[in-house]
């Protein structure tokens, strides 16, 4: 198995942030000041409680919105561009449009691009098929279950062939066992793709299985409280789910994930 | 192959049409009602048939107009709303006066316009004034209504303005247009 390199100061950094901070235009301070570097290649985790601003970090470095201090650096092998088609995004929804079969929902990112037709075919098969929905081109939203929907928005944010993966707490709202598989394909792709991923979660489980490293950030406004390597090799599976090496690491980040929950009323 | 259900849903209608007929007859005919008061419908009926190249001509002069009114009523309001929707200067310019265009009443206006406009124009604008406003404000609402993720995708992926509204905006938009139509279509 390729081993990407875990240290963060490498000429191979993806993402830099640099005392980043959003406060919203009616005075709520939501994030930060944060700094944080992500490795290319890495698959990291943001872990904190609703409302730190985890997704609002993921958003700024999308683009999706402009930090209000700080900087936001983007660094891509190839193409030096400020496309940024460079950037899947996955949401916590599966943001599907309803009126478009599977096929054409997964086209949307090189329509928009004015991809050739014939390549656009060739990627929508080859991206439907690292998701396993090659059977369900035709299909509509509306006949598909919740993990399949995600499994469409993965395709979709995979078929540009991005550098780096956003994924805002893709499977919260799915069942464990279906949240489990999905687990299982997104670290495969990942070992495949050689993509960055920056994963935002508010489930321990999910963070120390998915992630080399796991981000535990404070309450709002959202600031990095701990950090931790999940040094445990590649491949993971069902055996490292279940294993006391797992339960040692969840255990280690519960514990500092703790404070962030602790001033919330009801918590 | 039509189930029993759908044979219900189309023979029970017709059935109480056909009831209602018979009720009206029957009363026209128990208290000998004048014509002049209450036709019977076999009498309707009768005068139908008679004057039909008259009652036809006039027929086809109040479906056009109605099918103008409402095509000049569905653009209208559609393109007023696609234009508000690009450029705000000219929503927060010209939205007031749609409203108060809206809510002035047409038997005001249209003495005006009868003045001002040949008649058969005069009838289309009217028909307009009363029919787009539901148009204009339904498609603005489901141009608002695009999916906030949706619309940030198109936005990491550089879409351009058109983009968006044409694979993005319009689609969305389209159950509030379609409804929209069927408003005015009633209100002739």
């Amino acid at each position: 198995m390729a081993e990407p390199a875990l240290s963060g100061s490498d000429a191979g950094s993806a993402v830099r942030l640099r005392g980043v901070a959003k406060t919203y235009d009616s005075g709520v301070a939501a994030l930060g000041p944060l700094d944080l570097d992500v490795a290319s290649g890495e698959f990291v985790s943001l872990l904190g409680p609703s409302g730190c601003g985890k997704s609002t970090a993921l958003r700024l470095i999308a683009g999706l919105a402009t930090p209000s201090a700080g900087t936001v650096e983007l660094s891509h092998h190839g193409t030096e561009q400020r496309g940024s088609h460079r950037i899947g995004f996955v949401f916590q929804e599966p943001t599907l449009m309803p009126w478009a079969n599977v096929r054409d929902n997964v086209r949307l990112p090189l329509k928009l691009a004015h991809a050739p037709a014939a390549d656009a075919d060739a990627r929508i098969a080859a991206a439907l098929d690292q998701v396993g929905l090659a059977d369900f081109a035709g299909a509509y939203p509306r006949e598909l279950s919740g993990g399949m929907k995600m499994r469409v928005s993965l395709a979709r944010a995979l078929v540009t062939d991005p550098d780096i993966l956003l994924m805002d707490e893709p499977f919260a709202a799915l069942d464990e066992i279906t949240r489990f598989r999905l687990n299982n394909d997104l670290l495969s792709l990942w070992r495949n793709l050689h993509k960055t991923v920056i994963f935002v979660t508010h489930s321990v489980f999910e963070s120390v299985y998915l992630s080399q490293r796991v981000i535990v950030m404070t309450a709002r406004p959202g600031r990095i409280g701990a950090e931790f390597r999940i040094t445990s090799p590649e491949p993971r599976g069902e055996e490292f789910r279940t294993s006391a090496e797992y339960a040692a690491f969840c255990r280690e980040v519960s514990g500092a994930l703790a404070p962030s929950y602790a001033g919330q009323a009801g918590a | 192959m039509k189930s029993p259900q759908d044979l219900v849903r189309f023979v029970l209608p017709l059935a109480v049409f056909a009831a209602g007929l018979l009720l009206w007859e029957a009363i026209v005919r128990a208290y000998g009602i004048q014509p002049y008061v209450l036709p019977s419908p076999l009498l309707v009926l009768k005068t139908l048939v008679a004057d039909w190249p008259i009652l036809s001509q006039s027929l086809g002069v109040t479906l056009l107009t109605t099918l103008e009114g409402f095509v000049a009523a569905a653009v209208g309001g559609v393109v007023l709303a696609l234009l508000f929707n690009q450029s705000k200067w000219l929503e927060y310019s010209l939205f007031p006066y749609a409203v108060v265009l809206q809510v002035t009443p047409v038997i005001a206006i249209a003495p005006l316009l009868l003045i001002y406009l040949q008649q058969q124009t005069a009838v289309i604008v009217c028909a307009w004034i009363v029919a787009f406003f539901p148009v204009l404000s339904n498609t603005t609402l489901g141009l608002n209504s695009v999916d906030r993720n949706l619309a940030g995708l198109f936005q990491l992926y550089g879409a351009s303005k058109l983009q968006t509204l044409l694979f993005l905006k319009l689609p969305a938009a389209l159950p509030y247009i379609l409804a929209a139509c069927a408003l005015p279509a009633g209100c002739r």
